[in-house]
């Protein structure tokens, strides 16, 4: 099969799609999977770098790659055709019949390649949490077992889920019978941010704006426009930055991650923050000046003219093959970046406002006036309390979830949206949820909370999401008792103090707490007029019943006997109700 | 010699020129705002700025024309000032270990609301100085750090190098109490006196400074003390009359801010004499200044200028 418009060749080898153009030196071929780690879970987190790096291992020259993306991996190839066929129908063979022996050996590097994920990676999972995009910790590797591996590879590694590409002639000799299988469509991201644009602590010194856009090819020029603003405000007029820049990516067929980027001295993280906000700010309110436009149009056109040949974008057709993107040529790409107007790039820079993120590596907390992702969940789960002893905190266990309430709020992981819950051998636990939060459940850390009620959340959970991690370095330890008694009164402090409405003086604790006693005496006196109503009712009753039976005589005043009581319960109950409200409303 | 009223401090009594903008805030008349501040320049626009921020119904009244995105660059910042002033009356004038959680988060969430604002009036109008000197205060409450604040300080600068209130704004950064040092605010000081065209209000900023040491001793015995050092006193008094004494400052609205600094370095020093001439230069309507540090700034104010002037002063 071919398609005469496009100026590379569409074809099919071994029975895989494939696309070839002619090369420039020596063979250069890929072979491109619609896998990554945005498929996975957090239970088997890390499943396709390891599968990836198994098969690679040992297969291949030096220089042969591999790239594991959130929803392709690719291998690389490159050499004599002798050379490029032995390593790619070694990796092929590898992905087959997995040796799974490779494992043990694997798992360090890869160890000290998730160590380095930079700052994409931290936004990556402030934005989806613990699920697709957001799979960012390889968390799972702990516990791949070769079953899991094996069914990992016949699901995505297989004929159709892949892409061949070929820069040059394809060789003699392939061999890549892989299992037949289905081209997998990307996963559909689900963002856990409550809104945006919003800011998250960014640990490090790169501050950043992470973006999700439509993927036109207004999108390139904004971010050349974007680029050479942020180089121009930090590095040569400001002179706080070595390295400003934008990345960017795609997600799927239509969307795009976008993030521009400045690194900053460790003394200056504040201005570059702060100027790398005024950049961001002015390209939303100001649009893009014509001029800066045109000096990136010319500047990818040239990039573009300059492209040795269509071999180069042969990577970049295979992924957009993948993720179901009609392929644009080099001649297209040219034609399309001439037609790009202003108003498109405005687009695209109110998209990049809208959808931000802002990474802050140093203080502060409203840069931009930005409001701060959420730090707690908003909702608690009813259930069980258990205090915390060693700090300002309190368990909950439910029967939907658990929670702990924080004093900023509460955190929850709802049994239903539990991606992993970790079980250590000294009897803790620590359920993630799917939105990024976690809780820990550390029964030497509460009173009370036995084995049999931790246990009951394991049975509360769906099975594959548990993993059983090794002991741990320092596991928690009961706190002594003067940390306990300190705790204790810090939070009782904390209780007294909510209920201020606004100062937190010394002169307002005491209208806290003679408030807190006014409260109770209210509470006792409702009490007593409803119980006692309740009693003297029962008095008319049987008083009732010895007039019906004539032991007592006369009855005229049962009448108020029965009236004065039922008042009082009336009475009594609908202060009680009104009180029980304003609780709830948190009115004192 | 009148008497004061008894509140003494009320700008809009040394502002009349200004109740026709206050009026068209009460009615939500913003064609007429608009209009009004920008017929206003430099100091006299920061200070319309900064007493009209602080009318309560503000808000009410100019939101729903800001929502349709054609306000000029000075109603913006108008609305920004607001949510300063707004956002700082929740927090208090109290130290921060005495400002509760949600108090402090309702700051900050007013302060954003106006670091947001300015945000998009400095893209707009990067050459509109009080947004910037607006943006000087959201760095502070929102803890954005000193090259933050010395960014955006440097681009008030940028604009115009003697601006006093902007400088005033800044040197609270860079005092100790909020993260700064003693060193840097001196450094700041000098900067500011360093070529400043003579009579410009720009030196007293280093009045500012003294009563921050004032405060920082908590003012009573200790706090005189640092004032009655000779080398203070003679700087207050070169200070005064490079500034507000010098024939060719021109009077604007800071100027009653730096006669009511310069009285209550001197009044506080133990100086009534040397006080006497900034009261009499205030007359009945005189700015607050730093007399807000004070736990009763009228009455305090009251009780210095009457043992200065040698009157009752107040009634």
């Amino acid at each position: 099969m071919t398609t005469k418009d496009l100026t590379f060749e569409r074809t099919t080898v071994c029975g895989l799609d494939a696309l070839v153009a002619p090369g420039d030196g020596e063979l250069r071929a890929g072979l491109v999977f619609r896998v990554g780690t945005a498929d996975e879970t957090w239970a088997t987190s890390g499943i396709t770098h390891l599968l990836a790096h198994v098969a690679l291992y040992d297969a291949g020259a030096p220089h042969d790659v591999m790239d594991v993306g959130a929803t392709t991996t690719g291998f690389l190839f490159s050499g004599t055709p002798g050379e490029v066929v032995t390593a790619m129908n070694d990796v092929v063979r590898r992905l087959r019949e997995i040796p799974h022996d490779r494992a043990p050996v694997v798992l360090p590097l890869i160890a000290a390649e998730t160590a380095s994920n930079g700052p994409l990676a931290a936004a990556r999972a402030e934005r989806y949490g613990s699920r697709t995009h957001g799979l960012v910790e390889e968390a799972g590797l702990g516990q791949m077992d070769p079953a899991r591996v094996e069914a990992w590879a016949r699901g995505r590694f297989t004929r159709d889920n892949a892409v061949l590409w070929v820069a040059g002639e394809v060789p003699d000799g392939l061999d890549l019978s892989l299992p037949d299988g289905n081209r997998v469509p990307p996963p559909e991201p689900e963002s856990a941010l409550r809104e945006s644009p919003a800011w998250f602590r960014l640990p490090g010194r790169h501050v950043i704006w992470d973006a999700v856009v439509s993927r036109t090819p207004a999108l390139g020029v904004f971010a050349a426009v974007a680029q050479e603003a942020l180089y121009r405000d930090l590095r040569v007029e400001g002179g706080w930055t070595y390295d400003a820049g934008v990345v960017d990516g795609p997600r799927d067929a239509s969307t795009s991650h976008m993030t521009l980027y400045a690194d900053a001295h460790p003394e200056k993280v504040e201005v570059v923050t702060g100027a790398f906000c005024e950049v961001v700010g002015r390209l939303r309110a100001h649009g893009v000046a014509v001029e800066d436009l045109e000096r990136a149009r010319a500047r990818l056109l040239r990039s573009l003219d300059e492209a040795p040949g269509e071999h180069v974008l042969l990577g970049t057709h295979a992924v957009d093959l993948l993720l179901g993107r009609e392929l644009r040529d080099l001649g297209r790409r040219r034609a399309e970046i001439r037609a790009v107007t202003a108003e498109a790039v405005d687009a695209v820079a109110r998209q990049v406002w809208e959808t931000g993120l802002l990474g802050v590596p140093g203080e502060g907390r409203g840069w931009a006036g930005l409001p701060e992702t959420p730090q707690v969940s908003g909702h608690a789960v009813a259930g069980q309390r258990f205090d915390r002893l060693d700090l300002d905190a309190t368990l909950v266990i439910g029967e939907e979830g658990v929670s702990m309430l924080l004093p900023e709020g509460p955190v929850t992981v709802r049994y239903d949206d539990c991606v992993m819950l970790t079980v250590y051998p000294d009897g803790g636990r620590r359920l993630a949820g799917g939105d990024g939060f976690a809780v820990p459940v550390e029964p030497v850390l509460h009173d009370g909370l036995w084995p049999g009620t931790v246990e009951r959340i394991d049975a509360s959970v769906s099975p594959e999401v548990i993993v059983h991690a090794p002991a741990r370095h320092e596991p928690p330890v009961r706190p002594d008792p003067a940390r306990i008694k300190q705790v204790k009164e810090a939070r009782q402090q904390r209780e007294v103090s909510q209920l201020l409405p606004v100062d937190g003086t010394r002169a307002g604790h005491e209208t806290a707490s003679k408030e807190l006693s006014r409260r109770g005496t209210y509470a006792l006196l409702v009490l007593i007029l409803t119980l006692g109503g309740l009693l003297l009712c029962l008095g008319a009753l049987v008083a009732s019943i010895l007039v019906k039976t004539g032991v007592l005589t006369g009855g005229a005043w049962l009448i108020p006997a029965w009236i004065v009581p039922a008042a009082a319960v009336v009475v009594g109950t609908i202060l009680g109700l009104r009180m029980a409200e304003a609780d709830k409303d948190g009115a004192p | 010699m009148s008497t004061l009223t008894r509140l003494p401090f009320d700008p809009w009594a040394r502002a009349p020129h200004l109740t026709a903008l206050r009026d068209a805030v009460l009615s939500g008349d913003v064609a007429r705002l608009s209009a009004g501040l920008d017929a206003l320049k430099g100091d006299e626009l920061s200070f319309a700025i900064s007493i009209l921020a602080d009318l309560g119904i503000l808000e009410r009244r100019l939101a729903p024309h800001l929502e349709t995105g054609h306000a000029t660059p000075a109603v913006e910042v108008l609305l920004a000032q607001h949510h300063v002033v707004e956002g700082w009356r929740i927090r208090s004038a109290s130290r921060a270990e005495q400002v509760s959680t949600d108090q402090f988060a309702r700051f900050h969430a007013r302060l954003r609301l106006a670091e947001g604002h300015l945000l998009e009036v400095c893209a707009r109008h990067p050459e509109f100085l009080p947004a910037w000197e607006v943006r000087i205060t959201t760095a502070r409450g929102l803890e954005l750090g000193l090259s933050e604040g010395r960014r955006r300080y440097d681009r008030v600068r940028a604009l115009d190098p003697w601006c006093y209130s902007a400088q005033a704004a800044f040197l609270q950064q860079i005092c100790p109490k909020w993260g700064g040092s003693w060193q840097a605010a001196h450094a700041f000081v000098a900067e500011c006196r360093d070529g400043a065209p003579p009579g410009t209000l720009s030196p007293a900023v280093g009045v500012d400074l003294h009563l921050e040491h004032w405060i920082d001793l908590d003012g009573g015995r200790s706090g005189m003390h640092y004032l009655r050092q000779p080398a203070v006193l003679e700087d207050l008094r070169t200070t005064a009359m490079a500034t507000v004494w010098h024939p060719d400052h021109v009077p604007g609205p800071s100027t009653a801010t730096v006669h009511a600094n310069l009285a209550m370095a001197f009044a506080l020093a133990g100086m009534p004499d040397l006080a006497a001439p900034h009261f009499r230069a205030l007359g009945d309507t005189p700015a607050e200044g730093l007399w807000a540090y004070t736990a009763d700034s009228a009455g305090e104010y009251r009780k210095y200028r009457a043992a200065a002037l040698g009157t009752e002063g107040g009634r």
